[in-house]
């Protein structure tokens, strides 16, 4: 008996230990099964890999486990992990994830970011890193150029080159990020541009990070290797025409066939460019649940329809990113960082937003100058007019493509704004002589 | 700029609030909420003019939740009399301001996104695209969230079908931003922007699925292709497009699981004072107006006082860009054109000056006066 009762008393103080220790490792140890099937269990401060979607994108969090709150299947798993660029907190609903897996613990509270994945399986072109800066910058950077306005008068390929020099300065495999705002533009610019990007894109990986793309906008897209969203972003609406009046016939084959080789250049189907171009074309597309493989249509036979023929395609976020179409979506640096693998926001140097602001400088003010000059024309006295012509023509020299396409040309264009001047000058000279 | 927070606490009593999202922060001080208003007219008192500034003066504050106010709409609910002031409709078209504006201050705000709530006491007109740009959207008893109609006009003046379908998908991409930062999803804004998509929805679990297919759909939201997609508050809470109806800022802050706070009045503040600024401002200009063609006149005198009234109008305009909003719109004048009167005016004086020097008596030239009728 007395065994019996020794016996009674260890288990009862393993018990009364359990019940002393424990309770709040019961308590916090939480245990989930997923979709998939896959499960995990562990602890409030266990570090975590988290995969969850939101907003339809699935999204990836490394971090700490800071509480779960509810009670299956509704329950609540907060994770503390860095978040575009800071330290931030992170509440998914179960239903959410799906996977979670405990990582060894390195560092304590170091935590991934939250990173969207690109789902672009079929395409992977221009996903590697590749940057190799040379010693003039420590870490990983990019080169940022912000690309706004008209395509061919504020947004044009001469900034693009200009940035390439740039990014050539510190050797091949750079990234150059353009930050793309612009409602379209010139067509003739198109030309360029295409020439431009295809030759940097033999150096350098180029990055779209887009804002609005419209028309010669998407074009420009279009060729880049990687394609990034805002949130408010859209691209498309590539419809070509001259006056009032859309392309047709041959011209309009051209252009459908231009839009779809530009795509399949940067690694895209064509079948949604085309859609862009023109309401004769079609496009939908069937996802693969297990791999996430996207098989585009060039009628209304897939799942998901993205552009029937009674409409011209302009594309959004959502429905580019679950299609595969873009590579991500980040509002901010910080998560553009984080889809380009790079350890954080770092511009190598100011160039690109110098370049930019240096020419929209200069095309504001032509376009607030020029309008007083023609104002100033028609009211000041006579003896100023050929001041005002001579100021008119240099601004012919310092931003054409605003004179030629956003003014038609005043005075005649340049070359009989010279002529005029010229004769002006004659007659000035000859009432002197007189 | 720190505004000297009018910070008052409110203790809530009775039940129990809801779990986790408001539990303060620091344990010595109830959790603060800022209240950002949208509030008036769009493009004119809901413009990046001030919104910088109330950015600035919040992440002084340090607030634990932002709620943006939203209260603009352009017709009110008396729809017989149709007495609605057209003056005071919101502008469309600068919608892509107002896509910069959500976005700067989103960016700009030090407070993470899910800490900050979108309450809707009426949205009507481009508010709406303000309203959607939010995922947690709380909405006030009776208020109105309604579509954005305008959008679908956007691209009327062309008269050739392919440029107008391009103009049309252009705006529409342009338009569908917003929800999309909001983390609405495309059937939802499909069908709040244009008439042709119909719009239903259907529930897995504690999750609606919206559909522009009514069909299979358990309840129809909008069944005609000839209107955009209405929300009250009853039908978006039904639908959990709205997370709760609330009376107050008291109400609401216990939905989201605050029983006590302090609310900080700074930002309502300096937007009051900038409404009451910029109208004011506004009312002025109206009254040099007036002046200006009450006045007339062709002497030097006539003139320099002309020109002085017309300066007083363009230093308006360049301090408060809702003024020459609203010059343009309802008087067809922007600071070019005020500028041009002046210079003409300018002129005026002058030849005016060398006739008095030539002895031909002291009328001026040809100086401004035609443009600024109502």
């Amino acid at each position: 008996m007395p065994d019996r009762i020794q016996s009674f008393i260890r288990v009862l103080t393993v018990l009364c230990l359990v019940a002393l220790l424990s309770p709040q490792a019961i308590a916090d140890q939480h245990e989930f099964r997923f979709a998939n099937g896959s499960s995990w269990r562990g602890d409030d401060g266990d570090t975590v890999t988290v995969v969850f979607t939101e907003n339809r994108v699935e999204q990836q969090v490394v971090g700490t486990v800071v509480k779960v709150d509810g009670s299956a299947p509704y329950r609540l798993v907060v994770v503390k992990g860095e978040i575009a660029g800071g330290i931030a907190t992170k509440a998914i609903f179960e239903s959410d994830i799906v996977s979670m897996t405990s990582v060894a613990a390195a560092g304590g509270d170091d935590a991934a970011p939250v990173r969207t994945r690109p789902r672009r399986p079929s395409t992977e072109a221009g996903t590697e890193t590749g940057v190799s800066n040379d010693a003039a910058s420590d870490k990983p950077g990019v080169f940022l150029l912000p690309w706004e306005g008209q395509v061919g008068i504020m947004a044009r390929h001469d900034e693009i080159e200009e940035i390439a020099a740039e990014a050539d300065k510190f050797g091949p495999g750079q990234i150059i990020v353009l930050e793309i705002n612009s409602p379209g533009g010139l067509v003739m610019e198109g030309d360029k541009i295409h020439e431009t990007l295809m030759e940097v894109k033999k150096r350098h990986r180029v990055i779209a990070w887009i804002k609005k793309a419209i028309s010669a906008g998407a074009f420009t897209a279009l060729h880049c290797d990687e394609i990034y969203f805002m949130k408010v972003g859209a691209m498309g609406s590539a419809v070509m025409f001259a006056g009032q009046t859309s392309i047709s016939g041959a011209q309009l084959d051209a252009w459908v066939k231009d839009f779809g080789d530009v795509a399949e250049a940067g690694g895209r189907s064509r079948i949604p460019a085309e859609c862009m171009v023109t309401r004769t074309r079609m496009a939908s597309y069937d996802k693969d649940p297990e791999t996430g493989k996207v098989t585009w249509y060039p009628d209304m036979r897939g799942e998901f329809d993205i552009s029937d023929d009674t409409q011209v395609l302009t594309i959004n976020a959502d429905n580019a990113m679950h299609s595969g179409f873009i590579d991500g979506i980040a509002d901010t640096t910080d998560e553009l960082a984080v889809l380009l693998d790079l350890p954080e926001w770092h511009e190598i140097n100011d160039a690109g937003r110098r370049i930019h602001r240096r020419w929209i400088d200069n095309v504001e003010a032509c376009k607030r100058e020029v309008p007083r000059i023609m104002r100033d024309i028609q009211i000041k006295p006579e003896d100023q007019r050929l001041v005002l012509l001579e100021k008119l023509l240099r601004w012919y020299d310092r931003c054409e493509p605003v004179m030629l396409y956003e003014f038609q040309g005043p005075g005649g264009g340049k070359d009989e704004l010279r002529r005029t001047i010229e004769r002006m000058r004659r007659q000035k000279a000859r009432q002197g002589r007189n | 700029m720190f505004h000297h927070a009018l910070i008052h606490r409110t203790a809530l009593t009775g039940l129990a609030a809801v779990v986790a999202a408001g539990t303060a922060t620091a344990e010595d001080r109830a959790p603060v909420v800022y209240v950002i208003p949208f509030s008036g007219q769009m493009g004119t008192d809901i413009h990046p003019d001030i919104y910088k500034e109330i950015v600035e003066d919040a992440n002084e504050v340090k607030p634990d939740l932002v709620v943006f106010r939203l209260d603009s709409a352009d017709v009110d609910t008396n729809f017989h009399i149709q007495n609605d002031d057209r003056r005071e409709e919101g502008l469309w078209q600068n919608i892509e301001v107002y896509r910069d504006l959500m976005l700067d201050i989103k960016n700009g705000l030090d407070v993470p996104e899910d800490k900050q709530v979108m309450w809707i006491e009426d949205a009507v007109g481009a508010s709406t695209l303000l309203a959607m740009s939010w995922p947690t959207v709380y909405m006030t008893d009776g208020a109105r969230l309604w579509g954005f109609d305008a959008v679908q006009r956007f691209a009327d003046g062309w008269s050739d079908a392919d440029v107008r379908a391009k103009m049309y998908a252009a705006w529409v991409g342009i338009a569908t931003g917003f929800p999309q930062a909001g983390g609405h999803p495309l059937e939802l804004s499909q069908a709040m922007i244009e008439p042709q998509h119909v719009l239903g929805v259907k529930f897995e679990g504690r999750n609606t699925i919206w559909t522009n297919d009514v069909k299979g759909a358990i309840w129809t939201i909008d069944g005609s292709d000839k209107a955009v997609a209405r929300f009250d508050s009853d039908s978006a809470e039904n639908v959990m497009l709205s997370q709760g109806t609330v009376a107050d800022l008291d109400d609401l802050m216990f939905l989201l699981g605050y029983r006590e706070y302090e609310a900080a009045a700074s930002g309502a503040e300096i937007h009051e004072q900038y409404v009451e600024d910029w109208r004011r401002t506004y009312e002025r200009c109206g009254e040099w107006l007036k002046d200006i063609r009450d006045r007339g006149g062709n002497t030097i005198q006539d003139l320099g006082a002309q020109r002085g009234l017309w300066e007083k109008i363009l230093g308006a305009m360049r301090r408060y860009p809702a003024v020459e909003a609203r010059l343009k719109r309802e008087n067809g004048l922007d600071q070019f054109t005020v500028e041009t009167e002046i210079e003409k005016i300018k002129e005026g004086i002058r030849r005016g000056r060398q006739n008095d020097r030539n002895g031909r008596g002291g009328r001026g030239g040809n100086g401004g006066g035609g443009l600024g009728g109502g």
